[in-house]
């Protein structure tokens, strides 16, 4: 059972410093060792050559489609004055990028993968993780890799329930209407340089065999036993239900990754399971070597981040490029960022520090949590996006009109930490020169420091990303050792299909031109934008972007290709990759 | 020693005395300019060349990666000397030493920037394994001067914690023992000096034959 602590000490400890320093506040967590434990051992290679032999199951009844749509897990916030709170920015022009690059994961592959015994998703939340050689890719809910040139090195997509060793989300040759299993959602995947392990997360509330959700939810992890994907897994499962608290039973709703020397970290946001509201942020710590080892129970601390200022929220944690170096004072640290969900417009962002992580190398680790605020930029929660008018093939048949595109909310899509600088995106609401409301991105280059127990952070540089009358989509930032990187997204507007794109970043400076790597064909033309799901479709929710121990940038989005799609939905993703 | 008269600038400013000048004249502000380009031109060249300075990291903690760096943005007119800022919140070194080709003083102007903190980052000169503070504070700058030894080494440090942006350094006005000395040009230089002067030498002369011709024509 999940048991998040939940200790908030010393609110505004900061109170007797000067005017200008920044309020602490300090949280303690509680060893969690044994909650995740080691349930399967698998071989993606395996798994998939065993798929090959298997006959393609096309079978549906007595099942639907697709599950609900997945929580779309906004909270309520203040819109006072948005007109007036919208940021200006200056609009990029956009040109083509001509970079190396190749079609990933569809909706089409993550239908069919498992047999079919999946059902159609969307959004896909793309996920990549770079090294030795491989691309790991991950969409909800399948997984592919990928050699540096795009060949697939797995002979099949594989379902994320077969590298999580459990039963198929549906069975379609169960006729009885009990084949139901589990509804894995929310991917993440990840590669850890300092144990050259390869990750898989997702979350998932329980069900039936009928398909009715239960209060009970887990979070599955699975870690490679090797530097190599494509081989062999250990599973870790763990209960999250946390029904040791009032408010709860929960979800571990938006799992984040990311790690530190001595940590891996996950950040999660509690929804309780009857009425889908927010209940409190968390964050698991986790032993690295414990993992990289096989452990059974993993050496494992857990915090509960009650939600008060409005920061308590989608803590999105760091990941270090290769070649960079995460903080290694105060017993090692991780550095979060997140932003206000409560009451907005807002121009802060929040700075946590884990410290003194090496603990989890011992039986009873003691971290501490403290964290700040940061004066950045104004941003606001954006509206939703625009298509460009096309072919609507299942919309047509569902009498729904050109879908919106879902816009997201300011929560941290992505924190990379290098040369001690913290490099994060966010999305924001935007307004060209009309000027014209639209879905744009931020930026914010901070500079944080811990010392002597205070934790400060400096926003040495800022920004905004958008295009004039279209939008840009869930953006996600990496950078290498040397602060040079890119932040990619999806383009959209009156004058684009969904399409993959980029711009180059480095710490001084950000490119002149939204370069589009690969552009859509078509609309989004998925279920999720037409009734009974409204006409609002889900996009993202993420973008991907990581470093390669070359220095170079792969990133990863959310299009619409022209490939195989399903009647379901015709969403795929682009890996491409940047050579700053 | 010396590049002065490598500079385009200079030469420019060698030739541009023309005719009209007596020989005197133009004697003289050859000397006076080599002794203004002292100041100008005392920089890293020679047996101190920045090449010959070693760059060095240090940091107390075994699994950082330091990244301290120097460069000299004027071709040896200056050396600015970044310290390291990894993120890892760990104290270090950031060194920049080179050995001393003769004994005599050591002498430079500083200027400090950072976007840390005052105090956090700090500045200054080594001689031998001895640290001399000159500046924690950003804006602060200065002149420094000290003995050296024959073969001692000597230099300059950013002591540093590892986080909230380097401490950057920046010398200018560099002399050293053995190195830049103004009042003895190397033979190359006095080479270039002497084409330099002839060149002015004959413009001086075809100078004067047009004046010669013209008070000849009158």
């Amino acid at each position: 059972m999940m048991s998040f602590s939940r200790s908030l000490i010393g609110l505004a400890l900061g109170a007797a410093l000067p005017l200008a320093a920044q309020t602490q506040n300090h949280y303690v967590g509680s060893i969690a060792t044994g909650q995740l434990t080691r349930t399967a051992v698998v071989n993606l290679t395996q798994l998939a050559q065993s798929q090959l032999l298997q006959a393609q199951s096309v079978l549906s009844y007595p099942y639907p489609e697709f599950k609900p749509t997945k929580l779309f897990p906004k909270l309520s916030a203040s819109t006072i004055a948005v007109a007036l709170a919208t940021p200006s920015m200056q609009s990029l022009p956009i040109g083509v990028s001509g970079l190396f690059g190749f079609n990933a994961l569809s909706h089409y592959d993550q239908r069919q993968a498992n047999n079919g015994n999946q059902f159609s998703v969307e959004p896909p939340s793309p996920s990549i993780a770079v090294a030795n050689g491989y691309i790991l890719e991950g969409v909800n809910n399948a997984v592919q890799i990928y050699s540096m040139t795009g060949t697939p090195l797995l002979p099949k997509v594989l379902a994320t329930n077969q590298v999580f060793g459990v039963g198929p989300a549906i069975d379609r040759s169960n006729n009885a209407g009990t084949g139901y299993g589990v509804f894995p959602t929310d991917i993440r995947v990840y590669y850890d340089q300092g144990i050259s392990r390869w990750f898989v997360l997702q979350r998932a509330q329980d069900e039936d065999v009928f398909g009715n959700n239960l209060n009970s939810s887990h979070l599955y992890i699975a870690v490679s036993q090797t530097s190599d994907p494509t081989q062999t897994y250990n599973v870790y499962t763990m209960n999250t239900t946390d029904a040791a608290n009032p408010r709860c039973p929960c979800i571990a709703d938006y799992p984040q990754i990311g790690s530190d020397q001595y940590g891996f970290f996950v950040s999660v946001n509690e929804y309780d399971t009857f009425y889908n509201q927010f209940v409190d942020a968390g964050i698991l710590a986790i032993s690295k070597s414990s993992l990289a080892a096989g452990s059974l129970a993993p050496t494992m601390e857990s915090f509960s981040i009650p939600f008060q200022s409005g920061y308590e929220f989608a803590i999105q944690p760091a990941t270090t490029p290769p070649g960079a170096v995460s903080f290694l004072a105060n017993g090692g640290g991780e550095y979060f960022v997140s932003s206000q969900s409560k009451f907005f417009p807002d121009n802060n962002l929040a700075l946590w520090l884990m410290s003194n992580t090496s603990s989890l190398g011992g039986a009873f680790p003691s971290l501490s949590l403290t964290q700040t605020t940061v004066a950045a930029l104004p941003y606001i929660t954006p509206d939703v996006a625009i298509q460009r008018p096309g072919p609507l093939p299942l919309g047509s048949t569902l009498g729904g009109a050109l879908a919106f595109l879902d816009g997201g909310d300011t929560r941290i899509l992505s924190v990379s930490y290098a040369g001690g600088k913290l490099y994060t995106t966010l999305a924001t609401q935007v307004a060209d020169s009309q000027p014209k409301l639209l879905v744009g991105g931020a930026y914010a280059i901070m500079s944080p420091t811990f010392r002597s127990g205070t934790l400060k952070g400096t926003a040495l540089r800022v920004g905004y990303l958008g295009v004039q009358n279209n939008s840009l989509l869930r953006p996600a930032i990496a950078v290498n050792a040397q602060g040079k990187g890119a932040i990619s997204f999806t383009l959209v507007g009156p004058d684009y299909f969904p399409s993959a794109a980029f711009i180059p970043i480095d710490a001084l400076t950000t490119g002149s031109t939204v370069l589009i790597q690969a552009p859509g064909v078509a609309p989004e033309d998925g279920f999720t934008g037409y009734p009974p799901n409204g006409s609002v479709a889900r996009w993202g929710d993420y973008s991907a972007a990581v470093a390669a121990s070359d220095g170079s940038i792969w990133m990863g989005a959310e299009y619409i290709p022209n490939g195989p799609r399903t009647p379901k939905a015709n969403w795929g993703t682009a890996i491409f990759r940047y050579i700053p | 020693m010396k590049i002065t008269i490598y500079r385009p600038q200079h030469f420019r400013n060698l030739i541009s005395l023309n005719g009209r000048r007596s020989g005197l004249h133009l004697l003289g502000a050859l000397a006076i300019g080599l002794l203004f380009s002292h100041h100008a031109d005392a920089s890293f060249v020679g047996s101190y060349a920045f090449n010959n300075f070693t760059l060095k990291d240090t940091s107390t903690c075994g699994l950082d990666t330091p990244n301290g760096s120097a460069a000299t943005p004027d071709n040896g007119l200056s050396v600015v000397l970044t310290g390291s800022d990894s993120g890892s919140g760990c104290p270090g070194t950031t060194d920049l030493t080179a050995a001393a080709a003769a004994a005599g003083t050591v002498a430079f102007q500083y200027s400090y920037s950072s976007t840390d903190l005052p105090g956090n980052d700090i500045a200054g000169y080594l001689l031998g394994t001895a640290f001399t503070k000159l500046a924690d504070t950003s804006g602060q700058s200065g002149t420094a001067s000290f003995a050296v030894a024959s073969g001692q080494r000597f230099g300059f440090r950013i002591v540093q914690d590892n986080q909230g942006g380097p401490g950057i350094l920046s010398v200018s006005g560099f002399t050293a023992p053995g190195g830049s000395a103004p009042a003895v040009p190397e033979p190359g230089t006095l080479s270039l000096l002497a084409v330099s002067l002839g060149v002015v030498v004959a413009k001086q002369l075809v100078s004067r034959n047009r004046v010669n011709k013209a008070v000849t024509v009158a």
